[in-house]
């Protein structure tokens, strides 16, 4: 059941408060007894298959309707009563097949799981004439049949009601049988081993028969003394069944009857020792029993120390006529305390229980948590004193995370019954904030959320609980405490809780510095997001004094070196910010706290100090920049030199040895990247090495480094300096690591201006070569991407301009296109797919930035070849397979059409223009997308595009696209056949044809045009014109096909193409024979075998064919079908030229 | 999760429900909740803020929260440990001149998700005050009737002299309570 709740809970996440007022009345109830009629029908009448699905159906339709009362379980109470007669009438019926009443059970435990099984039994009726009838059943159950356990668990809930009647159970003995009060107890303890839920209603009747007056004196004796057996000896689930039933007993039974054997089975419990693998699942009953024995040796009373707030009755409130003084009275008689005889046993079972606030289980902690509560509440105010001393201890650094939680928990169950006397408060509060932060590094993952949720907890509990003068001295704390929390924890549910303590205090303390304003910035939905706490809220909080020393202190102390990386950058970035707030105080910690722990040997104090000095030091440039200072000044000499200090030391290569290493130079690079673009002053010996640091491994954070160390430091050196910076990375980027290449390409595509123009020609040409497919750099789409996206970014950076010095000119600039261009048609496959994706995405990219640059500044370069290829490329690339690629082209196309000042040359432009919607368009279908293109397919120019590219969409593998891609094509071709417009028909056909022609022998693209083939085919589109290009066509595939070897897939494509071309004219048909006949003694057995099925069935299909043939044809179909081709060649070739002879009569001898 | 399951069998047993009092200001949110407090009512500054109390009534026990004067009733409606069950609208019976703004207030207040089967109970306060629009008056003046999202009921009442208050909260109390809470 907990198990349950807890999934329940965590897939519901926290927002299960709240959800109990979805509901106004339980509406289904007749569908729900329909539903429960007609299980029994389906289960009487022995289902056949068919059936099974309905009855599926109405179990799971039975369990959605329960299933919503669970949170309002009491809206079913109004049909309780109903439901139940009808479940029992289903169990009382005579001679009734028992699978047939297992139904009624599972449909009983349904309802109980929602409404609660004491509720059901109390509904459920309790005749004594149910009692043997029950017994019966129970006894002829077997408890080990676990998929039974709904009739089981029934039947005992039954049982639990039935065992109350008020009569002496003698009389119901027969001479005949066993005693009636014997055969009860025999059941009860046959079902308590049970591993089912049925053992929680075994323990549950057990407990409530055994408290009964007569079963008492007689059994219970004998059933404690059965216990300890079992409890020596047997499984650890029958041992818990035996823990809840005497738990129950010492429960349910009366405290004075029960003191005679609390004692001893005390000293059981205590003396057993139980393996740490039972301790799981007996652990909860066992503290369970322990506190209740507890309760047994403590007379009830309410504790008279306990602590009080006045009156609080709304009614007694309003009748008084004049308002009264506030009483918050802590009444003092401690005179009845102290001779209040305690037990020693109590000692023993606090200790036990105590003991139990450590355990793993949370479960178990919190019964134990419970326990202490009610214990205490018995107590002398003495000895409760001893009990919250001990509670104390656990909040030790030795002590597990458990044992905190553990703590929390009973402080604040302890706080919520008034049990924590205000002269507590001063000694628990350090813990609470202790508690707060908690959080523990256990490997790579950490625990602690649950503790400082559960601080946050009892923080609230004592918002509660309290009078606010008694909370007065302790404001600022929890304030401080409750703040930090809400917008710097980890963990979301810390921060809401957190948040949710901090309103309530300010709602009952009302005391708390800017408490309202904080707590309705910082509320429930404004702390969900983490980045959103650390960067906007904690600046909120920040602006007050009160909280930002504290704030700051928080985030220098724990969370700079907090195990999470995500936090120590954002740590980092919200020191940035708080840096403006109080430049001077940061100086300080920058220089004591910060700087000297850069260098630290541990890997997190290192890693977090360095990104937080980075970005201090860049905020307090900044600084300096608004109020007009010199950077040197601003920091003055001391921390000037000690942040130099620095930096040469963390530039040392020791640090980025072994583990760590990679996010030391992420780190590192961070460092410098803030340093330049804040403009710190670095000597130039230090800008070297930093640049010698991050050139090492260029990749993203470092390129960002360098090219603000670069933009910083390099503007105004001498030209040979710049010529041998840019030497570092020109032959990089051709290097034969691709590595190298990726990262370098990109480095140099981001670099200032003033770099790329010493040598831009040098540049772009070293980039083109990247971007060119060699034998060796086959596979390297990474770096050919960057080098691309790089182009770009120089064009963007230097401009376009022919003649003055400086820009990109004429000739470069069509290198460029050259390149760009060739970029699309990078198909590079690799284990991970089509990866020249990346390239061809990049390319379209980087082809719309340099000609719309070009456009805008010198539109003379552009020529109509260009733009038409590029036109044609973009579009070809709008309907391929991959839907990414197909909505950036898409994109793409439609910003060129649509361009400002109007690009040249289009051709075609006011129909594409008509076609095509301005950017940014928003198809979200594949279906959109292939209607928008099939429109544009229509214009001349650039229908062969369109159709290169769809034959890579009909073609491809993938159903959904084949189908989304195909449709609008094949309609398109039908309504020209219905329109008799075979003029555009034949244009469509020369253009395939065309195309087919100009990818022979391409390995890459042929399976596609065979697939597409195959499709349009089928289709029957061509119908009309095929005759016509059927030859042109098979000459295609024949010449495709005797050049070099072929794969098997091309070869079985092949027999169906060759079968369609069956169907052309006669000349066709005699070639196509041929190559199928040859195909029939292929070397490859399979494709002898599909051939021979394939023409078969298309013989069989074919509708006009000549006299001769059909003559012949029911003996072709005969050896067709009859010959096995799986034989050896030699032995099947008679066998062609036999069919050949038939197929080609004016040919045989 | 663990905690929170813990709460909601707390909020269970223990029957707590947790109402918030809104309105325009001067409306007299603090005033009633004072009354029910049994605190003097005649020494009230108009900015005390926000007020939590819990009281007890109908073996219910009851947290008040007194929103008031505060721009953003955004961070009230739930927080991690509570959500909410009950709106208590506090309405200037005699501030005709501001009724529109009341209606409207009120009307995106109950768009909210967050406050979705929360019930509504609308005071009309300071009846005892002469040229005080009656309750129903105000349902007409609030378009109570156009509600069908929340159970609602409209009652005059008088914070100074306590008049109708009980009959109201006792209204409001048994209508959550028949819906969230499992009446043994």
């Amino acid at each position: 059941m907990t198990l349950e709740v807890a999934d329940e809970c965590a897939e519901k996440e926290v927002d299960v408060i709240g959800l109990g007022c979805s509901k106004e009345s339980f509406t289904e109830h007749l569908e729900v007894e329909k539903l429960i009629e007609e299980l029994r029908t389906s289960a009487q009448h022995q289902t056949s298959p068919t059936d099974i699905r309905l009855v599926e159906r109405n179990w799971q339709r039975f369990a959605f309707i329960l299933d919503q009362y669970q949170e309002q379980p009491h809206l079913i109470d109004s049909h309780l009563d109903g439901l139940l007669t009808q479940i029992i009438n289903i169990i009382r019926e005579e001679g009734l097949d028992l699978e047939v009443k297992h139904v009624a059970f599972r449909c009983l435990y349904f309802i109980s799981k929602v409404r609660g099984y004491k509720v059901v039994a109390r509904h459920l009726p309790h005749e004594t004439a149910d009692l043997e009838p029950l017994l019966n059943y129970l006894e002829n159950q077997d408890p080990g049949v676990q998929l039974k356990w709904e009739t089981h668990y029934g039947l005992l809930l039954w049982l639990s009601i039935v065992v109350k009647i008020p009569f002496h159970l003698q009389r119901f003995d027969t001479n005949t049988s066993e005693p009636i009060m014997e055969r009860i107890l025999n059941v009860c303890k046959k079902y308590l081993a049970g591993a089912t839920k049925a053992q929680d209603m075994a323990f549950y009747v057990s407990a409530i028969y055994l408290t009964r007056p007569d079963v008492k004196d007689s059994y219970l004796p004998g059933f404690i003394k059965w216990a300890h057996e079992i409890l020596t000896k047997e499984s650890a689930q029958f041992k818990k069944g035996v823990l809840s039933t005497l738990a129950g007993v010492f429960k349910h039974g009366q405290r004075e009857q029960m003191m005679e054997h609390a004692h001893d089975v005390l000293r059981t419990i205590l003396t057993i020792k139980f393996q740490p693998s039972e301790l799981l699942i007996v652990k909860k009953p066992l503290v369970k029993l322990t506190q209740r024995i507890g309760l047994i040796f403590l007379k009830p009373r309410v504790a008279s120390w306990r602590y009080q707030r006045g009156s609080r009755s709304l009614a007694a409130n309003l009748q008084q006529s004049q308002p009264v003084e506030m009483k918050t009275v802590t009444s003092v008689n401690d005179e009845d305390d102290d001779d209040y005889d305690v037990p020693e046993e109590i000692e023993e079972v606090l200790d036990e229980i105590l003991q139990a606030l450590r355990d793993k289980n949370r479960e178990v902690q919190y019964s134990a948590a419970k326990g202490i509560g009610r214990l205490t509440s018995r107590l002398s105010k003495n000895f409760a004193d001893q009990v919250i001393e001990s509670i104390m201890e656990l909040f030790s650094l030795r002590e597990s995370d458990m044992a905190w939680h553990g703590g929390c928990l009973s402080l604040a169950e302890l706080a919520r019954r008034g049990l924590l006397l205000p002269q507590r408060l001063s000694s628990v509060l350090p813990y609470v904030e202790q508690a707060m932060l908690y959080d523990e590094l256990r490997g790579n993952f950490s625990v602690g959320s649950a503790v400082r949720d559960a601080a946050c907890y009892l923080c609230w509990a004592l918002a509660r609980s309290y009078d606010p003068s008694l909370l007065q001295p302790f404001v600022h704390q929890l304030a401080k405490s409750l703040v930090i929390t809400t917008v710097f924890d980890r963990e979301v549910n810390c921060r809401r809780a957190a948040a949710s303590a901090f309103q309530e205090h300010v709602g009952r303390q009302g005391t708390f510095p800017h408490g309202i304003d904080i707590l309705t910035t910082c509320d429930y939905f404004a702390v969900g997001l983490r980045k959103n706490a650390y960067l906007q809220l904690s600046l909120f909080v920040a602006q007050y004094e009160e909280y930002r020393p504290h704030l700051v202190q928080h985030l220098v102390d724990r969370k700079i070196v907090h195990w999470d990386t995500v936090i120590r950058q954002l740590t980092s970035q919200a020191l940035h910010q708080m840096t403006f707030l109080d430049p001077e105080s940061m100086k300080v910690i920058l220089s004591n706290q910060i700087l000297p722990r850069c260098t630290n040997p541990e890997l997190y104090l290192r890693h977090g100090s360095i990104l937080a000095s980075g970005k201090v030091i860049n905020a307090l440039c900044q600084v300096a920049k608004d109020h007009q200072r010199r950077a040197a000044d601003e920091f003055g000499d001391a921390l000037m030199e000690s942040i130099i200090q620095i930096c040469i030391d963390i530039l040392e290569e020791r640090f980025w040895r072994s583990f760590g290493g990679d996010q030391m130079r992420v780190a590192v690079c961070h460092f410098i990247q803030d340093l330049s673009s804040g403009g710190f002053p670095l000597p130039d010996t230090v800008v070297d090495q930093c640049l010698a640091s991050a050139d090492s491994n260029v990749q993203q954070s470092a390129i960002r480094a360098v090219t603000a160390l670069i933009g910083e430091y390099f503007q105004h050196q001498p030209t040979e300096k710049l010529t041998s910076l840019l030497n570092n990375f020109l032959p990089e980027v051709t290097s034969n690591n691709q590595q190298a290449r990726v990262g370098n390409a990109l480095a140099l595509g981001s670099m200032p201006r003033f770099l790329l123009t010493v040598s831009l020609r040098e540049v772009i040409k070293q980039l083109c070569t990247c971007a060119l497919i060699t034998d060796k750099t086959l596979q390297w789409a990474e770096s050919r991407k960057n080098a691309l996206t790089a182009l770009s970014l120089v064009c963007t950076t230097v401009g376009i301009a022919p003649s003055s010095s400086g820009g990109v000119d004429q000739p470069t600039l069509a290198g460029i296109f050259r390149t760009l261009i060739d970029g699309l048609e990078d198909y590079t496959v690799d284990s991970r797919g089509d990866i020249g994706a990346i390239v061809r995405e990049s390319a379209m990219s980087s082809i719309q930035v340099v000609l719309v640059l070009t456009n805008t500044s010198q539109p003379e370069l552009l020529d109509a070849n260009l733009i038409r290829s590029v036109l044609h490329a973009v579009a070809k690339q709008s309907t391929e397979q991959i839907r990414r690629t197909r909505l950036l082209a898409t994109n793409v196309f439609s910003s060129l059409l649509y361009c400002d000042p109007t690009i040249p040359h289009i051709q075609q432009l006011e129909e594409l223009r008509s076609i095509i919607p301005p950017p940014p368009l928003d198809i979200s279908t594949e279906k959109e997308c292939f209607d928008l293109w099939m429109k544009v397919m229509r214009l001349d120019s650039y229908r062969k595009a369109v159709i290169t590219g769809l034959v890579s969409s009909i073609g491809s593998l993938t159903e959904s696209l084949v189908k989304s891609s195909s449709a609008p094509f094949m309609s398109y071709l039908r309504q020209l056949v219905a329109e008799s417009k075979l003029d555009e028909l034949n244009l469509v056909t020369r253009d395939i044809l065309d195309m087919f022609r100009e990818n022979l022998n391409s390995v890459r693209f042929m399976p596609y045009i065979f697939n597409f083939l195959d499709h349009l085919l089928s289709s029957g589109c061509l119908d009309s014109i095929f005759k016509s290009i059927s030859l042109s066509l098979l000459n295609l595939i024949r010449t495709e096909m005797t050049s070099g070897g072929k794969p098997l897939k091309l070869l079985i494509s092949s027999v169906d193409l060759y079968c369609h071309l069956l169907r052309g004219d006669q000349v066709t048909f005699d070639k196509s024979i041929i190559h199928l006949l040859n195909l029939l003694v292929n070397r490859f057995p399979r494709v002898r075998k599909i051939t021979a099925t394939k023409l078969y069935e298309t013989l069989l299909t074919l509708t006009d064919i000549s006299p001769s043939l059909a003559n012949h044809q029911d003996e072709i179909l005969a050896i067709l079908s009859d010959t096995d081709w799986d034989e050896d060649v030699e032995t099947l070739k008679p066998v062609k030229n036999q069919l050949r002879s038939l197929f080609i009569p004016t040919s045989s001898p | 999760m663990v905690l929170l399951t813990i709460l909601k069998k707390l909020k269970q047993k223990e029957k707590e429900m947790r109402l918030l009092m809104l309105g325009l200001d001067n409306a007299g949110k603090t005033t009633i909740l004072k009354k029910f407090n049994g605190e003097d009512v005649h020494t009230i500054s108009p900015t005390l803020g926000f007020n939590i109390k819990t009281l007890e009534h109908q073996n219910y026990q009851l947290n008040i929260w007194d929103v008031g004067g505060q721009k953003s009733l955004r961070s009230y409606w739930r927080n991690y440990f509570e959500s909410t069950d009950g709106l208590v609208w506090v309405v200037d019976s005699i501030d005709r001149r501001r009724m529109e703004d009341c209606t409207k207030e009120l009307h995106s207040l109950l768009q909210e998700e967050r406050l979705a089967g929360a019930t509504l109970l609308v005071f009309a306060n300071k009846q005892d005050l002469p040229g005080s629009m009656t309750a129903d008056e105000i349902k007409e003046a609030l378009n109570l009737d156009s509600i069908e999202t929340h159970h609602w009921r409209i009652v005059g009442c008088s914070a100074m002299n306590g008049d109708n208050l009980l009959a109201g909260i006792d209204w409001l109390v048994e209508d959550i309570g028949a819906r969230i809470f499992t009446l043994e």
